[in-house]
């Protein structure tokens, strides 16, 4: 009897801890976004994606939905939630209504929302990168390598995140070359790559031999052109100096991957935390590839060690506070 | 005096003109299906999901409601410009100058709701209907193809409120300093109220319905809606008769261009609340798409926008829970438009309705030309 009753507990202890083990079931995280195959913006959130299936295989679900229209997008998001998916991670400002109006309804479920801020909503994540930083050493780049003192910017769309990306290029240009000139352009898409193409080409026929692009998608033809022209281009947020490696001399990288990436491992341990990070240079969030932790043998190849050098100084210089970007956002 | 048809050769008429279109969606679907194969998923379970993900739950459901306004309305517009012969491709511009109207009125003029609302929808079918009625101008004043105007239009309208809200209009508050490129927010008083509390739906899908009935009744039951056809059936021989032909086009045109305008402002005052850059994912297009697949008929046009409506909110589901992507609702909507502006299965219909059709004729010339007579 007692035999007996000892199997039956153990058994119901067994059914038990089975029983159990489903409950705690597999966080499931999704990035909704508008679309892949920029090589740039959305492609380095996709990255950081891969990088947590790769690395924490088995304990996490990850799925990458794209949805290039506002209320496709705000439906994905919301089934998801409704679904009770775990981490919801969306890209740019466009989204904050949509958050604002999902991340109260479902308070079980996180959210992450890149480059746009939403405090106050105790499942919001916020992650902002302050590009200008990352921008400056990039135009301090140019400012260094540029032959006809003369450099090229092209932003995507005419909006306050961008002028942030132009005002880091043109004070970072500045502080190493006073006398260089800057043009700058935008495309007013995120996507058309032909306009890219020849806005760069204009420049580069006054006279631009460097330019650098913060253009999402549109950056590709920034790209082409300096490849055809055989003069030199700056890539930005992934690192793009593997699409061209005879002209590309960098990509001011901003580390959408490690922010995807982080949260996603702090989810998994049970450490998320709805908080704003404003991520600088200081917290690696941006950078010039030819420095570490990236150190881009494609850069470094086109670029002379004591430019390297000189940039690196500037890094620390930012850092320590002692040379200060100013933010043209609010400008 | 009108005769009365038999039930039956009405249902005999509608069954034959029904058979193309469903012939053309079962095909399209049949080779969404050989496209999944193709990636390697299971066809059944794609297309279960994709039913899931319209009309699974409520949400879902409400969503394919929601998503077939737009359709609806620009397709009722273009219905009302193909029964005049008119080539109007302009309802996705039209719809961007309604909206943008309709967004400015929502948050600049501080009324009540029972008028705002109202108010901020004429101004928008308004703004959309002016629109189209410089291609009517065009077209009646220097003879210039409206099929031409309105489509080259489209993209004045889309760069055009882009520039507007880009820079003019941009929302620049303490919260949000002109990150966006989209209005400021409509007032409280401009919103659409739900139809039932709770459930996701807004009037504007009764405003939708409304306007399907009324354009029914005015192309098929009003001595103006019946000089439209005519000229559409017919210009000269219209004209001939002593319909208005400048007078017809104009109002034709400005007629369609109010219906994309309005789906344009109930998108933007039930929907976003405002006037993002670039919010519409193409309604124009599905509409025009809509209004053929329905046969420029109002109860067609109907039922095709919910069709597609449908087939896009299950592409979501379907994108959701397999590994088929969204698009595949793009390659099946384009193949029935394809089967359908081929006219691939009209004969099929053609044959057997032709016997019915000979008969279907003698009536309506005599009712038409007395008509005529009298206009």
């Amino acid at each position: 009897m007692t035999r007996f009753v000892s199997i039956l507990v153990a058994s119901l202890l067994l059914i038990m801890s089975f029983g159990a083990s489903a409950l705690a079931k597999t966080p499931r995280v999704v990035l909704v976004v508008e679309r892949l195959g920029d090589r740039s913006f959305a492609d380095s959130a996709w990255a950081g994606m891969q990088r947590a299936q790769k690395e924490l295989r088995g304990k996490v679900i990850a799925k990458v939905v794209e949805a290039p229209e506002l209320t496709a997008a705000e439906e994905q998001m919301a089934a998801f939630a409704k679904d009770g998916w775990d981490l919801i991670i969306t890209l740019g400002f466009g989204y904050v209504d949509t958050f604002k109006k999902l991340a109260p309804k479902y308070p079980n479920s996180k959210f992450l929302i890149i480059d746009a801020e939403i405090p106050g909503i105790p499942n919001v994540k916020s992650v902002l990168f302050r590009e200008h930083e990352g921008s400056f050493l990039v135009g301090a780049l140019a400012g260094l390598m540029t032959k006809t003192n003369n450099v090229g910017f092209i932003g995507g769309m005419d909006i306050p995140l961008i002028h942030r990306f132009q005002g880091g290029f043109e004070q970072g240009v500045k502080y190493v070359n006073p006398k260089a000139k800057i043009q700058s352009y935008y495309v007013g898409a995120w996507n058309d790559a032909a306009k890219g193409k020849e806005l760069t080409s204009v420049e580069i026929s006054r006279g631009a031999d460097i330019i650098y692009a913060a253009a999402g998608g549109s950056g590709a033809g920034m790209i082409q052109a300096a490849q055809e022209k055989g003069k030199y281009g700056i890539g930005v947020d992934s690192d793009q100096c593997y699409l061209a490696p005879k002209n590309m001399i960098g990509s001011m990288v901003k580390r959408v991957d490690n922010a995807v990436f982080y949260t996603i491992f702090d989810l998994v341990n049970g450490k998320f935390k709805a908080t704003t990070e404003n991520l600088g240079i200081k917290e690696e969030g941006v950078g010039w590839c030819g420095l570490p932790p990236v150190s881009d043998k494609v850069a470094l190849q086109h670029v002379p060690k004591d430019v390297v050098e000189k940039l690196a100084q500037i890094q620390k210089d930012i850092v320590s506070g002692k040379i200060k970007v100013e933010d043209w956002m609010t400008r | 005096m009108r005769k009365v048809k038999s039930w039956k050769q009405v249902l005999a008429v509608q069954a034959a003109s029904m058979i193309s279109p469903v012939l053309a969606v079962l095909v399209s679907l049949l080779v969404g299906a050989l496209i999944i194969l193709a990636i390697g998923e299971d066809p059944v379970n794609a297309y279960y999901q994709m039913f899931r993900g319209a009309f699974g739950d409520v949400e879902t459901f409400v969503s394919v409601l929601q998503r077939q306004v737009p359709l609806l309305l620009t397709g009722l517009g273009y219905a009302v410009a193909f029964q005049s012969g008119l080539i109007q491709l302009g309802g996705e511009g039209q719809l961007y100058i309604g909206a943008f109207a309709a967004a400015l009125a929502g948050y600049l003029i501080p009324v009540p709701a029972w008028l705002h609302i109202p108010l901020a929808l004429l101004i928008g079918a308004l703004a959309g209907s002016l629109y189209s009625g410089i291609a009517g101008v065009l077209r009646t004043k220097y003879d210039v193809s409206e099929f031409l105007t309105t489509l080259m239009m489209t993209y004045i309208a889309s760069f055009l409120t882009s520039w507007l809200v880009m820079y003019p209009f941009r929302e620049r508050t303490a919260t949000n300093p002109g990150l966006a490129a989209q209005t400021m927010r409509i007032l409280d008083t401009a919103k659409l109220p739900r139809i039932w509390p709770g459930v996701d739906l807004h009037i504007g899908y009764l405003i939708g319905i409304a306007a399907a009935v009324l354009v029914w009744f005015f192309l098929f039951r009003t001595r103006t809606g019946y000089t439209f056809r005519m000229t559409g059936f017919n210009p000269y021989f219209a004209e001939y008769g002593g319909i208005n032909r400048t007078r017809t086009i104009m109002i034709a045109m400005l007629l369609s261009g109010a219906l994309s305008g309005l789906a344009g402002s109930i998108e933007v005052l039930g929907v976003h609340r405002r006037f993002v850059d670039q919010f519409s994912p193409g309604y124009g297009w599905d509409g025009l798409a809509a209004a053929i697949l329905g046969g420029s008929q109002p109860l067609g046009t109907f039922v095709a926008s919910f069709l597609f409506s449908a087939l896009k909110t299950g592409a979501l589901g379907m994108d959701r829970n397999t590994m088929v992507p969204f698009e595949l609702r793009n390659v099946v909507q384009a193949t029935i438009m394809f089967f359908v502006a081929a006219n691939i299965f009209g004969s099929i219909g053609f044959r057997r309705s032709k016997r019915s059709a000979k008969a279907e004729t003698k009536g309506v010339t005599k009712d038409d030309s007395s008509a005529v007579a009298s206009v």
